[in-house]
């Protein structure tokens, strides 16, 4: 499947509060094998493909850390 | 079309962190949703055009540094006196919007005497009020807000209603009061509440700018550090305790 949306999530402020993997109903977010600067293992990305801009795990975010962006047409075909 | 941080368009942009908050990483715990009520209000600033005429009254609490977090102007108040400096801020000007940012323990302990006051004056402020049933920056003592049986710091045994009365409930106490022109009590403890809580707030502020009176807002939120439970577990807590004590809704509605 083509990745229709693009979630970016801000590893810096992430403090691995764990509140959007439990409200992503398509398990696109996982911990990072990284630590960042603060000490946490923040969430990443890891199936792109399969998020459908429902919004939750933005909605949920307590630390704004999640941005959430259409892939334009275009782009997600030649992709 | 403008470009978003992370240059993209904006019409593109399902979800972009609110221009009503600094680039600077707020101060809280994990999964504390003081975070998401910062995020919401932002929101809000940034919908209704507001941010460059909006002053932030933070208080003293675990949300002391608000003034860092809210790309507005900001006063920072004396422990429990953020609706005596709001009503100077909106008397000397009246175009200016003034919210206060308050927790359970400014707000309805050492505060309470400012908050009553201000909304039986009907002053034309906004009211973020916090309940966490704690103090939670001072490490989780009792506030008027604590559960009956509830264990905090000072309460080991759980909170006794012989000794310390039952919980206080600001919503109820205010909603017979003339000033109050908005009151509402919500949660964010799963999606739809947050949208909810989001319209309330909304309408808090869309109730300063029409001019109607005094409004309030009570976030039943979470302190999973000093209730010793995760992040998840405090939201469920909020769901199967604090909204058994606290139930949501909207309490007065000038409009409505
Ligand atoms: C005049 C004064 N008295 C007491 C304190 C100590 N103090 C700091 S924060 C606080 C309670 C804050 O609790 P709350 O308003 O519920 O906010 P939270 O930290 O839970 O967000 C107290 C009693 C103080 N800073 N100033
Ligand atoms: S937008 Fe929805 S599907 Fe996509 S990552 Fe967030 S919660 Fe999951
Ligand atoms: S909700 Fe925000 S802070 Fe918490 S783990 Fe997810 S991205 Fe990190
Ligand atoms: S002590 Fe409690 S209220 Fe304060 S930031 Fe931590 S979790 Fe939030």
């Amino acid at each position: 499947m083509k990745k229709r949306f693009e979630v970016l999530i801000n590893g810096e402020h992430c403090k691995a509060c764990g509140v959007c993997l439990e409200f992503c109903p398509q398990d696109v977010l996982g911990v990072s094998e990284q630590r960042n600067k603060a000490g946490f293992y923040p969430v990443e990305v890891k199936k792109p493909e399969e998020c459908t801009g429902c919004g939750h795990c933005a909605l949920m975010c307590p630390d704004a850390c999640i941005e959430i962006y259409r892939v334009p047409m275009e782009e997600s075909v030649q992709s | 079309m403008s470009e978003t941080r992370a240059g993209h368009t904006e019409a593109e942009a399902l979800y972009h962190r609110p221009a009503g908050l600094t680039d600077v990483q707020m101060r809280y715990c994990p999964g504390c949703t003081h975070g998401t009520a910062h995020k919401l209000i932002a929101e809000v600033l940034e919908e209704l055009d507001i941010i460059e005429r909006t002053v932030a009254v933070a208080t003293v609490g675990c949300s002391v540094y608000a003034y860092e977090y809210f790309n507005t102007d900001a006063v920072q108040a004396a422990h429990g006196r953020g609706p005596a400096v709001a009503t100077g801020i909106k008397r000397a000007s009246p175009e200016t919007i003034v919210f206060t940012y308050q927790g359970d323990g400014d707000l309805a302990a050492i505060g309470l005497s400012e908050v009553i006051h201000s909304a039986q004056r009907g002053e034309k402020m906004t009211v973020m009020f916090i309940n966490n049933a704690v103090f939670g920056m001072t490490r989780g003592q009792m506030a008027p807000t604590t559960l009956v049986g509830q264990k905090t710091t000072t309460t080991p045994l759980g909170r006794d209603p012989e000794m310390s009365g039952m919980p206080m409930m600001i919503c109820e106490m205010l909603s017979t009061n003339p000033g109050v022109a908005y009151l509402a009590r919500e949660t964010m403890i799963d999606p739809k509440t947050v949208r909810s809580a989001k319209r309330s707030i909304r309408k808090a502020f869309q109730t300063q700018i029409d001019g109607a009176g005094f409004s309030l807002v009570e976030l039943i939120s979470t302190c999973p550090a000093w209730w010793h439970k995760t992040p998840l577990e405090a939201m469920q807590w909020v769901r199967d305790e604090m909204l058994v004590q606290y139930p949501l809704g909207v309490f007065v509605d000038y409009d409505g």
